[in-house]
């Protein structure tokens, strides 16, 4: 086995150790009370999993996306607003890293995310752009020596215990809708003004609130990039990826709990298959539907980003086939957890037995509002007048 | 320009010209200009734009 493919087993099962004696007896009470996750993040940054995918170079792991998205699985079967934090997480980092170029500042900024093992939060969505991810209102305005901004955001997830955000924002006080940069600020650069709270359906551990934020910080800290091209190569299809890891993982382990009632029922009586089985084969499959949409979005972008150029991936098909993929997924997990919940019956409905699946639904019930699917379908059915060979 | 606004550009590029752009043409630097946009269709069928 090569020196990689060693590193990358060891990651993964330093994450499966933190999914199974960290994240997972915490996550009923994460669930419960809508806390944030500390003992996890605070036992991945022991290891040193936020800087997992930054390269050596920079003093990071190193690993790939495909590590990456492992992790989100792993996480994702024990504690889904764990995974979920992890997961926005490596999504900036990912997209910074992928986005490097004439950014001295950033490169040395993940040095530092290296050394502290810093968590970034993002701010991408904003009030009074209808949804639509690639326009703002808000801009990069200038202020003497520095810049400014002040953004209106519906949701920012763990805003409130991130040491850095990650914002998109209009070039320029100027500047079209559209013509969007993304910045890096930090903690003391920031206020954050909660506008709201936060007792959600699920993935109540990921404490997203709306937050006014207003920061003050340098010009270097704006991405070079054009964020229409820093969101068409990395941070949509990227986002979309490891999300559906942890849906993935959040099926995967609803699935393994109306197994194991299945097995309990078939021990009880020897020698009949449980009628409870059968309803198992059918989530099975649904599963498996899902699995496969999940490692093939991985294995596309994956092949897509080893081209010179990265040309495929700011093509309009590939555009339709990662946000497919976000779509499928999200339908998908909800569907294999609803099947699960019926094969354990009132065992799976009580909260407090070893076949609960109840946070499993719920959380799961987010996928398709985190960038909402008829919003993905909208700008789908536009690609699709034009995009042929999809 | 935004990506339905592209779209509706491309579409109308289409007809005019009588061409249809193949996928590796369908990206935002093949459209983010106006010379940009001439060269594509003058790829596609040369003489089209004078």
């Amino acid at each position: 086995m090569s020196i990689a493919a060693d590193r990358e087993q060891e990651f993964l099962s330093t994450i499966c150790a933190i999914a199974d004696d960290v994240a997972a007896p915490n996550a009923a009470s994460v669930d419960r009370d809508a806390r944030f996750p500390a003992e996890t993040l605070a036992a991945l940054r022991e290891q040193q999993a936020l800087s997992a995918f930054i390269p050596v170079e920079l003093g990071g792991g190193g690993l790939p996306i495909e590590a990456i998205a492992a992790a989100c699985f792993d996480l994702g079967r024990r504690c889904g607003a764990s995974a979920m934090v992890f997961a926005m997480h490596q999504i900036q980092v990912v997209t910074i890293v992928r986005h490097l170029d004439d950014a001295p500042w950033f490169a040395d900024y993940l040095r530092r995310v290296v050394a502290e093992q810093r968590l970034i939060a993002s701010a991408t969505s904003e009030i009074g752009t209808g949804g639509d991810m690639g326009r703002s209102v808000a801009a990069v305005t200038p202020n003497g020596a520095g810049v400014t901004f002040e953004k209106q955001a519906p949701t920012v997830s763990y805003g409130a215990y991130a040491d850095d955000l990650f914002t998109t924002l209009r070039r320029s006080p100027e500047a079209e809708p559209g013509d969007q940069v993304v910045a890096l600020t930090h903690k003391h650069q920031m206020t954050l003004e909660p506008t709201g709270t936060w007792d959600p359906m699920g993935m109540r551990g990921t404490c997203s609130p709306g937050f006014i934020v207003r920061a003050e910080f340098l010009p270097e800290q704006v991405l070079p990039t054009p964020f229409p091209r820093v969101s068409a190569e990395s941070m949509v299809p990227v986002s979309h990826i490891l999300w559906s890891h942890i849906w993935l993982g959040i099926a995967t382990d609803a699935f393994d709990r109306a197994r194991a009632f299945v097995r309990a029922a078939a021990k009880r009586s020897q020698g009949e298959v449980p009628p409870a089985a059968q309803r198992l084969s059918h989530v099975m499959s649904e599963l498996s539907l899902l699995r496969a949409e999940v490692r093939s979005g991985l294995r596309d972008f994956v092949e897509a980003s080893e081209e010179p150029g990265r040309e495929r991936l700011s093509t309009m098909a590939a555009a339709v086939r990662f946000n497919n993929l976000k779509i499928a997924a999200s339908e998908q997990a909800p569907l294999v957890c609803q099947g699960a919940l019926g094969v354990c019956g009132i065992m799976g409905f009580k909260n407090d037995t070893p076949y609960s699946t109840g946070r499993h639904l719920r959380d799961s019930m987010s996928a398709c509002l985190m960038v909402a699917n008829e919003r993905i379908h909208q700008t789908n059915a536009s690609l699709l007048l034009i995009a042929k060979d999809v | 320009m935004t990506s339905h606004a592209s779209v509706n550009v491309m579409l109308a590029l289409e007809d005019h010209f009588d061409v249809e752009f193949p996928d590796r043409m369908l990206k935002r630097d093949v459209f983010e200009s106006i010379d940009a946009i001439a060269s594509a269709i003058m790829e596609l069928q040369p003489g089209a734009v004078a």
